[in-house]
């Protein structure tokens, strides 16, 4: 009996110690004692099996990062993070953000997809693209993980398992070698090479051939198919320099990243015909100034990024979260117990002579952020809308999707805000107040084959579609399927239908609405700020805040709806903002009869103050004779 | 914002109350209210006698009423959205209130013009403000006119306060904070003066029947 | 005299009406012999390797057919991947290690897919049929000809259905080059040669995850001495044929069914030139040539089968005195050239048998300012058949049609048989060096 409880008690204390050993196992990193220092990654490889690497491995096996990196970070909790969890089932979307742009010229098609739920998008299903081939058309400028972990369509099962899983990769943000290349990490997504992305990527190791052009069946443990010998699988060759003895590898890893980390992804470039080069315009001025974008996005392992814009700390229930605002490390909050703005020398702004009321319906981003707005809105090109940084992509300016920049339109919020803006373009079938989209592969043959009639047509960046050949199609449509709904084209801020007598009929629609998100960056310097110039920066009759023509870009947009009022985006009635602009005419005449009649005023009451006190003079006077 | 409002719905709220109730203690129905200010409409519409004086008491009461319509609707476009809305004045109602000010300017400037000689504080004043010092207490019309004129001399002293704080706010010499202190100042200002020009109204019509006349005698004397 | 009362009764009537219900309609028959079957077929793997796992592919695509069993000895990585894509795709199966346990134990089985080395072919096949299942065989039939004539008459004799995996004589653009243009087309007038090839790339050894070695008890009971050789058989003498027989038993079989012939003689060269020796125990490049006695005349053919470049990659071509044609299992390739000599083409064009050429090659290809060349590059008139399926797909549909009784099969084993004659011959044409003649009753299982 006794030796029984002596050995239960031995078997509970290894099991207890294990399970500490193991709770413990991906906290190492995660937890910090509090030196600043960074811990030096000089790290193991581990492939998807977590199994070492070897040099000498046969065959060489890509290294994972969630097997490398999990070894002291909790891999589970960080894939949940903002970077990854668009797909996931109760994750916060928060304020809309760009969306990924379906563009499909063939198929008159410019669609705003997104996995979160944000108004005015359409999830990836919704057109029948699944996760699979999400991931061949915009993977590019993922960071991996999200869908790229998720169980994908039974149909793309095989190839799942020919291209492996997509994880996260941490390198894609945390590795600052010089050699890490999120261009390489694109392209080897876009081949398909999932499992070996990261590694191609490191700056480390090489990866060649595409798991994309394999067959179904394709193993990576053996050799390609005879029919397919002439093509490459994906293999990977490590730079065995860059191992010590025990083949580890050191990692760069810097507490606080550089922008360059985000900037694959994040970057922008706003087409202006009078500064076309990049050294005639200004990058953000935060970043100008010597700061990183992590200062203000930061997050714990968790992964939760600050966004950055107002009501978010309320809507994560983190109310230090504002203190990353705009209006947080600039202007802060009396309500705070220990102050928070002016993080990393933060000015506080002047704004000298401008009204409150300005802070009640402007976000700071309206008068700070973006390009200065011209008379008539800007294209703007983005890394996830146009691949920016993919090799061989295409950098013409018109170059689809043709995205309008800056738009000051209402946020939800009630304040202005500068945005971008896209017109959704997309054919579908509507019923019952929802429209159905069409994926482009389902209605780009038939859209082609009505286009391919005029031969005299030259097909530029969009097919610029008449009014017969929408007609067409929609017929077309109706008569392949007759249960499916009213077939439907949407374009240009409208909607097209078959109308009673045949012929096509415009309706509107919250489905034809532009999509538009709010941009933050580049932040310009004070010098460069709406209102430096004065009130009549915006409160003009020619001013582009108020009076800004946006191009409408779409494939059929009818002569007069090619250009729409800024005023159409910011609730506001155009004589009302025209009649307030054309007040300032006359500022200078308010403020000069204001001071003649403060002056008369003060007169008239000093005359009779001095009166009394002439009296006061004149009792004290008497009284003492 | 928000102690400016229950600050200003109070200070509303009591004055309305008061003059209600003191309406309500002199004549004991609306009826009687009513007629009362019949009576003053037609006593202020039939004025004095013709000639040059004649007119001058004309220009009098249309720069009186003219000021006091613009008042009301500067006080309407300027208080409605912060006091309902708790927001700042724009779109709109801004544009109106940005119209009217500049007029409102002119017309207090007449107004202070044409009657300060007349609410100037005179030996008769004096002596009364003396006799309460004494605890004697004056009549019933020397306590409205001695009210009337100070209701007039407050009003014009809160002017300018109110177009200061406008001046200052339109050139770029304030910041942030200091741009949100004049207009808090703005608004007491305005509210004060609010309070005051409502009060003199009342004080007009409601107990300035003899007031006024004697208001004449002196003139014409 | 046994007293039955009424209620027993009617309750053993009533299972013998449940029984009659819950099977389907097929009979048991003779012992050994499978009656045809209606409805859904019931089906085996044995090696889910990557070509087994290619058959699993093809058949996840077919209605009406569902695997009940796996069977392979890898079972931590072969076995495990096949049972995880069947369950993904809806099929619960049972996984095995030995393929006899296996045929013990799953009952209501219809057939069985072989897709294992060459050399365990025959046995397995043989017990496969003599358990009274169907079988579909991957090609080489047997890496002997004793396995394969074993196997012949194993099929005879239990009367069961047994296909070889020599999938193009299903594919719907070989029949319609052998049926159409061929056979009653005559298109390319009487062929004289035949030239095929498959070239293939250096390819590495197949290797294995670490962490998933078979134990080397395992890998002697089933014939391997390591894990390098399971993985790599068909390099080994005692394994597989080499690539002449893994790749050119495909072609080869081509050139018998389009010539509707055996070879007469067969000379080869062959060597292990390139990749190493001690894993590679097989020919890397072999050249040989066949003489065919058709009615119209003697074909000489040749094929080669590379390992050490993909230049061209794999077709055959067969030339007659008036066209040219040229097949592969690969959709780019697939096209007749009239001689220019030989008649018009605009009647199988018309019939539809081939596609009008998509224009004429008409520009001078020179600057010379008259081009009165008379021989322009040949027009291509390609197959109107278009096939995007997975190439094994018609092959297996037509082994399951076979069992439910709605058709033939496209290679029996008689078939297979005469192929792996030629096949075979070749490596020992190669080893011997000299020209080999065969008896064509060697063909004859």
């Amino acid at each position: 009996m006794k030796m029984k409880r002596i050995i239960l008690i031995f078997l509970f204390c290894a099991f207890a110690r294990g399970e500490t050993l193991a709770q413990t196992r991906e906290d190492v990193g995660d937890t910090p004692d509090g030196n600043r220092s960074v811990p030096v990654h000089l790290l193991k490889l581990y492939d998807e099996f977590d199994h070492v690497i070897r040099p000498d491995d046969r065959p060489l096996m890509p290294f994972s990062p969630k097997q490398t990196c999990r070894k002291c970070h909790d891999y589970e909790k960080i894939r949940h993070g903002w970077h990854f969890n668009a797909a996931d089932s109760g994750a916060r979307g928060g304020r809309r953000g760009e969306p990924w742009i379906l563009v499909d010229p063939g198929a008159a098609t410019q669609i705003p997809l997104s996995y979160r739920n944000w108004t005015g998008t359409y999830r990836p299903t919704d057109l029948g693209l699944s996760t699979l081939d999400f991931l061949k058309t915009f993977g590019r400028h993922l960071p991996g993980g999200g869908v790229g972990e998720k169980d994908g369509a039974l149909k793309d099962y095989m190839r799942w398992q020919v291209s492996g899983t997509l994880e996260v990769n941490c390198q894609s943000c945390h590795n600052a070698d010089a050699g890490q290349s999120q261009a390489e990490f694109g392209m080897q997504v876009l081949r398909q090479n999932f499992r070996w992305a990261a590694a191609a990527s490191s700056g480390f190791a090489t990866v060649r051939g595409s798991a994309g052009e394999m067959p179904d069946n394709y193993d990576t443990y053996t050799a390609v198919p005879p029919e397919a010998s002439n093509l490459l699988p994906p293999t990977v060759s490590y730079n065995t320099s860059r191992m010590d003895a025990a083949g580890r590898v050191l990692f760069n890893v810097p507490r606080r990243m550089p922008p360059t980390q985000c900037a694959f992804c994040h970057s922008s470039r706003v087409i202006d015909p009078t500064r076309p080069e990049r050294w005639e315009g200004e990058e953000d001025v935060h970043i100008a100034s010597g700061m990183l974008c992590v200062d203000c996005h930061r997050n714990g392992i968790d992964h939760q990024m600050i966004r950055g814009y107002e009501g978010e700390a309320e809507l994560r229930g983190q109310p230090h979260v504002a203190s990353f605002t705009c209006r947080g490390c600039h202007l802060g909050s009396s309500d705070e117990p220990v102050p928070l703005e002016g993080r990393r020398g933060a000015p506080r702004p002047e704004h000298l002579g401008l009204p409150p009321v300005h802070f009640e319906k402007l976000a700071c981003t309206a008068c700070h952020s973006g390009p200065w707005p011209g008379g008539t809105t800007y294209t703007v090109k983005t890394s996830r809308g146009h691949a920016l940084g993919i090799p061989k992509t295409d950098k013409a300016d018109d170059a689809l999707p043709q995205i309008a920049t800056p738009v000051f339109a209402k946020q939800a919020d009630g304040t202005f805000a500068p945005h971008d803006l896209l017109w959704p373009a997309f054919w579908g079938y509507g019923r019952k107040g929802y429209i159905a989209p069409l994926g482009p592969d389902r209605i780009r043959p038939l859209v082609t084959l009505i286009l391919s009639r005029d031969t005299t047509r030259r097909i530029g960046r969009w097919p610029v579609l008449r009014e017969s050949e929408i007609l067409d199609v929609l017929q077309q449509l109706r008569e392949r399927d007759t249960t499916a709904g009213d077939p439907l084209y949407v374009s240009g801020g409208m909607m097209y239908a078959i109308g009673p007598a045949g012929t096509l009929t415009r309706l509107k629609s919250d489905a034809a609405e532009p999509y538009g998100w709010p941009i933050a960056h580049d932040v310009r310097p004070k010098a460069q700020s709406l209102g430096i110039r004065g009130c009549t920066d915006c409160h003009a009759t020619d001013a582009p805040f108020h009076f800004g023509m946006v191009k409408i870009a779409s494939p059929y947009v009818v002569g007069s709806d090619s250009l729409s009022r800024m005023t159409d985006y910011q609730d506001v009635s155009v004589v009302s903002a025209w009649l307030f602009s054309k007040s300032f005419l006359f500022r200078p005449a308010l403020k000069v009869l204001i001071i003649l009649s403060f002056l008369l005023i003060a007169s008239v009451v000093l005359i009779q103050a001095l009166g009394g006190l002439a009296h006061i003079i004149r009792k004290l006077a008497s009284e003492e004779e | 914002m928000t102690v400016f409002r229950i600050i200003a719905g109070l200070s509303i709220a009591v004055l309305l109350l008061g003059m209600a109730y003191d309406i309500h203690r002199r004549l004991k129905t609306w009826r009687a209210a009513g007629n009362l200010l019949h009576r003053r409409i037609r006593a202020t519409r039939e004025g004095g006698r013709g000639g040059k004086s004649g007119r001058l008491e004309n220009v009098r009461r249309i720069v009186t009423i003219v000021s006091s319509a613009l008042l009301f609707c500067l006080a309407v476009t300027g208080f409605l959205p912060v006091l309902l809305l708790g927001s700042h004045v724009s779109g709109v109602l801004l544009v109106i209130h940005v119209t009217i000010a500049p007029v409102f300017g002119i017309a207090l400037s007449a107004l202070a013009l044409l009657w300060a000689h007349r609410l100037r504080f005179d030996e008769a004043d004096w002596r009364i403000l003396e006799g309460v010092g004494r605890r004697k207490s004056p009549g019933k019309d020397a306590l409205v006119r001695i009210a009337l004129k100070v209701g007039f001399w407050s009003a014009l002293l809160l002017s300018l306060p109110l177009m200061l704080t406008v001046i200052l706010g339109l050139f770029p010499l304030y910041g942030t904070d200091g741009e949100a202190l004049l207009i808090r100042l703005h608004g007491y200002s305005a509210l004060l003066l609010m309070i005051t020009a409502l009060g003199e109204l009342y004080l007009i019509t409601a107990y300035n029947e003899h007031s006024t006349e004697q208001l004449m005698k002196e003139q014409n004397q | 005299m046994t007293h039955i009362d009424r209620r027993k009764f009617l309750g053993y009537a009533a299972a013998a009406g449940a029984g009659l219900l819950l099977t389907r309609t097929h009979g048991e028959g003779a012992p050994g012999k499978r009656e045809k079957i209606s409805g859904e077929v019931r089906i085996a793997l044995i090696g889910s390797g990557a070509q087994g796992q290619v058959l699993m592919n093809s058949c996840l695509k077919i209605p009406g057919v569902r695997f009940q069993a796996v069977c392979d000895i890898w079972e931590a990585y072969n076995l495990r991947r096949a049972q995880r894509m069947l369950e993904k795709f809806g099929q619960k199966v049972n996984a095995y290690e030995d393929y006899r346990q296996m045929i013990a134990k799953e009952k209501g089985l219809d057939a069985v897919l072989i897709a294992t080395p060459d050399f365990w072919h025959a046995p397995q096949t043989v017990d496969c049929l003599s358990a009274g299942l169907h079988v579909y065989c991957e090609k080489e039939m047997s890496n002997t000809l004793e396995g394969a004539r074993r196997m012949v008459r194993a099929a005879r004799q239990t009367g069961n259905l047994l296909q070889i995996g020599h999938q193009r004589r299903s594919n719907p653009r070989y029949l319609h080059c052998y049926r159409k243009l061929i056979r009653e087309a005559k298109l390319l007038g009487r062929i004289t040669t035949v030239n095929g090839q498959w070239n293939r790339a250096v390819q590495p050894d197949n290797t294995w995850p670490k962490g998933a070695v078979i134990d080397g008890a395992i890998l002697r009971k089933y014939g391997f001495r390591t894990m390098e050789e399971f993985r790599n058989w068909r390099w080994y003498r005692h394994l597989g044929g080499g690539p002449v027989v893994d790749l050119g038993s495909h072609q080869l079989d081509i050139y018998n069914w389009f010539l509707d012939t055996k070879p007469r003689t067969i000379v080869a060269s062959g060597g292990i030139d390139y990749y190493d020796r001690k894993t590679h125990e097989w020919f890397d490049s072999v050249l040989a040539t066949f003489e065919y006695e058709t009615p119209q005349g003697k074909v000489r053919a040749f094929y080669q089968t590379i390992s050490t470049n993909s230049n061209q990659g794999y077709s055959e071509s067969f030339m007659g005195d008036q066209g040219t044609l040229v097949i592969s299992e690969s959709a780019s390739r697939g096209a007749a050239y009239r001689e220019p000599t030989a008649p018009e083409w605009d009647r199988w064009v018309s019939l539809g048998y081939l596609k009008a050429p998509a224009s004429e090659v008409t520009k001078p290809q020179t600057d010379a300012v008259l081009d009165v060349r008379e021989t322009l590059a040949p027009p291509s008139f390609e197959l109107p058949v278009k096939f995007d399926d997975p190439y094994h797909k018609p092959h297996l549909e037509n082994f399951f049609n076979a069992v439910r009784g709605t058709e033939k099969l496209n290679c029996p084993p008689e078939i297979g048989y005469e192929t792996a004659v030629t096949v075979l011959t070749v490596n020992k044409a190669a080893e011997s060096g000299k020209k080999i003649t065969v008896d064509p009753r060697e063909f004859v299982a």
